[in-house]
């Protein structure tokens, strides 16, 4: 399996549509994306309503989306480094995750 | 005017109040308990079996009064929300091939429905499972997404009942929010979360 770093500049040159295209793209290769920074929540809930339509029983199940911030409260970090993991469903689980640490398992 | 509405109070709206959540969280046991609570009878199944509610189950002209104050609303019992649906997920309850892939359509269309409905909900109850760590994309991205919108949300952190639920780990996660630990089951707080409706109608 790929992964792919993708910084906060290049995404910021992309259209809401034209980010998730590209991440669905990556990810139905086989590809774990992971952007520097956070998709807004107006784009993560289009991202799941268009990885919704894309599902293929047999060929596509979906998405997992993994929000690591550097803050123990949500909504307390809009200024902190983030990052954003992006996988093919089922691929990755996530076995230890606090504000501080991300442990992944990659199948 | 103002002295008016002071005099009498402010008239409540009433609320299309949203059940949101990931799936197996206890949403259908919720607006179940509503229901009954408000004098009508529950129709919602509750399944151990993942994204049983596929479709929006709305209960319209529910009425409650709390401590003297009518609490107006619709209730709409939203299907889960998840990033993926995998049908071999379904085959380990019992399910034929046909039935699961089925059941996964279904769940797919749900979701994207319930997507939809952010949009015309005036006021919602984020459900996230007390027992389980309450860093899921999902609760996050629901209750992001709700804040965006400007829609008034209250956090259920249910199963309360069970010995193992940590509901002031939510409250950690989600400090700016109302967090009310409650058991749709057992009705534990029930009276909290209506007060807390209240407020937001």
């Amino acid at each position: 399996m790929k992964i792919d770093f993708i910084s906060k500049n290049a995404l910021k040159r992309l259209k809401t549509r034209e980010k998730i295209d590209m991440i669905l793209r990556l990810v139905k290769n086989n590809t774990i994306i992971v952007l520097e920074g956070n998709l807004s929540p107006g784009e993560q809930i289009e991202l799941v309503k268009e990885t919704m339509r894309q599902i293929d029983p047999l060929s596509f199940i979906g998405i997992e989306i993994i929000d690591f911030t550097n803050a123990e409260k949500y909504g307390a970090a809009k200024n902190t480094a983030s990052l954003t993991i992006i996988a093919p469903g089922g691929k990755v689980e996530v076995i230890k995750k606090t504000p501080n640490y991300l442990s992944m398992q990659v199948s | 005017m103002a002295w008016l509405l002071r005099l009498f109070g402010r008239k409540k709206r009433r609320l299309v109040l949203g059940i949101y959540g990931a799936p197996n969280v206890g949403k259908t046991t919720l607006a179940n308990r509503i229901a009954k609570d408000c004098g009508v009878e529950p129709k919602g199944i509750v399944s151990e079996i993942p994204h049983e509610t596929r479709i929006v189950e709305k209960v319209e002209e529910l009425s409650l009064n709390v401590d003297g104050k009518v609490l107006q609303m619709t209730v709409l019992d939203m299907p889960g929300l998840a990033t993926k649906i995998n049908y071999r997920d379904f085959l380990n309850y019992g399910l034929s091939e046909e039935e699961a892939v089925k059941r996964a359509k279904e769940a797919i269309k749900g979701i994207i429905e319930a997507v939809k409905w952010l949009d015309n909900v005036n006021a919602a109850i984020a459900v996230i499972d007390s027992t389980k760590v309450p860093y899921d994309q999902v609760n996050i991205m629901l209750i992001g997404n709700l804040e965006a919108k400007g829609i008034p949300v209250i956090i259920a952190a249910n199963k309360i009942d069970l010995p193992e639920a940590r509901p002031h780990l939510i409250k950690e996660v989600f400090p700016n929010h109302e967090v009310i630990p409650i058991s749709a089951l057992t009705g534990q707080n029930m009276d909290k979360l209506y007060e807390a409706l209240v407020k937001i109608a």
